[in-house]
């Protein structure tokens, strides 16, 4: 049953939307790039990290600390109310990457990083979702080229097929898959929220600045989401 | 013809440093210079140049507009056609095609040789045929300028990187009401998508590639 839930803080300069009427039960978890590659200190993006120390150590205490935790209380919620969750990987989608344009930067910065490429090819263990997530039979794993599901999935169409009409958030980085597919998702019409405490990025100005500035989404903490979604279900009674 | 520039500064953990482009593959993507957005001179007037460099050079100068297809705007999304543009008290701010705010500004007076692409949201690749037709022109390089830097060309241009075009995001050439908004924009572009550069860097560097190209672009 609809109900309302707060949208954006009153601004001086411009109209908000301080309510918005949702239908609570077509909503989705859409986790981003939650995998070995991004999560894990000593591969992928760790190996890389290390040339930063004190970004290395930021983000993946962020990562342990405050990631992981919200995800899987976002997870549960999602689980226990029967509510869609799609999990995404960031990777070649072939084993040389050739379907990347040779003339794209994407190509060149694969080339330039050498053994830890931002994109892992099939079968590569960076490549897995991080072993707590277990995706579900009936849970969407889209695997994608891309930062943004929109540019290299049918993520729209699949959303719009399972009836979605509101997207809540969370993985990382911030300011790249996040943030890219947060402004996508909004300017596509849905009712999109970034679950500030469940994103990382490599530095915390980047992960404030990212969600200062958001564009056709609104941010939350999981505690306002459980709260807020939770209080909408209840009133449905058990499913 | 390739040639290797400078691209992204390290930093980034997936920056690359250099990148070889085909020049002769580039186009340019105004983005959002209407009527009804209010320009400084100094931004139209490094959009006229650069343009105009392009222009001189035969390569694709690509003009997006935004606003709504229907008087109404019934083909926005509803949070858009409630609040987009919106001052605090005032009704919803309607600029539909047709209408004299929707236009160009005056100034760009696009060639009919020159594409112009509506969309009705802020990302153009949500909203308009804008991948197609880059397909089509056979472009890999897009040099963005336009309104306002933090809503519709961030959006734009991070798509744009996002789907593997090589993009030159151009600071001086963008502008955004809030000094923050547009930093932040170009902070987070130079460090996850593509290369951040000033008008004239582009002109010399366009300059120098293409007097090195074989002649007969397209």
């Amino acid at each position: 049953m609809r109900g309302s839930i707060p949208w954006q803080p009153p601004r001086p300069d411009r109209y908000t939307i301080a309510e918005l009427a949702i239908e609570p039960r077509a909503t989705a978890l859409l986790l981003l790039d939650l995998q070995v590659a991004h999560l894990d200190p000593e591969r992928g993006l760790g190996r890389r990290l290390r040339a930063t120390p004190a970004q290395h150590a930021y983000y993946y205490t962020r990562v342990a600390e405050v990631v992981l935790p919200n995800v899987a209380r976002l997870q549960a919620f999602f689980r226990a109310h029967r509510l869609p969750i799609v999990y995404t990987r960031l990777g070649l989608l072939t084993a040389d990457g050739r379907e990347l344009a040779s003339w794209s930067w994407h190509a060149a910065a694969q080339r330039v990083a050498g053994d830890i490429p931002p994109r892992y090819p099939p079968g590569a263990p960076e490549r897995e979702l991080w072993p707590s997530l277990a995706p579900r039979p009936d849970e969407l794993v889209l695997d994608k080229s891309t930062l943004s599901p929109f540019n290299s999935t049918m993520l729209d169409q699949y959303l719009r097929n399972m009836g979605v009409e509101n997207l809540v958030i969370a993985g990382v980085l911030t300011d790249a898959a996040v943030e890219t597919t947060a402004r996508s998702a909004g300017d596509r019409g849905y009712n999109t929220i970034v679950v500030e405490d469940a994103c990382a990025a490599l530095a915390a100005e980047h992960h404030t600045a990212a969600l200062a500035t958001a564009s056709w989404y609104v941010c939350k903490r999981t505690d306002e989401v459980l709260a807020q979604l939770g209080a909408l279900l209840e009133t449905d009674g058990p499913r | 013809m390739r040639q290797t520039i400078r691209w992204q500064a390290s930093g980034a953990p997936y920056a690359v440093p250099e990148l070889a482009i085909d020049p002769a593959r580039t186009a340019l993507l105004i983005v959002d210079m209407q009527q009804y957005s209010a320009l400084p001179r100094q931004v139209l007037d490094a959009n006229l140049r650069l343009r105009d460099f392009f222009r001189a050079h035969g390569l694709p100068v690509i003009y997006l507009r935004v606003g709504s297809l229907l008087p109404d705007a019934q083909d926005q999304h509803p949070k858009r056609r409630e609040s987009w543009l919106r001052a605090p008290g005032a009704p919803p701010f309607r600029c539909p095609r047709g209408s004299a705010a929707y236009e160009l500004c005056a100034e760009l007076a696009p060639l009919p040789t020159e594409l112009v692409l509506d969309k009705n949201s802020t990302g153009a690749f949500n909203s308009s045929p804008l991948d197609y037709y880059l397909h089509q022109l056979g472009v890999e390089n897009l040099v963005v300028t336009g309104v306002s830097t933090n809503h519709c060309v961030d959006t734009t241009a991070r798509d744009a990187a996002d789907r593997g075009y090589n993009v030159i995001l151009v600071e001086d050439a963008c502008a955004d009401r809030d000094p923050v908004a547009h930093r932040t924009t170009l902070e987070t572009f130079a460090r996850h998508f593509g290369a951040v550069r000033r008008t004239e860097e582009v002109l010399a560097l366009f300059t120098a590639l293409l007097s090195r190209a074989p002649a007969g672009v397209a």
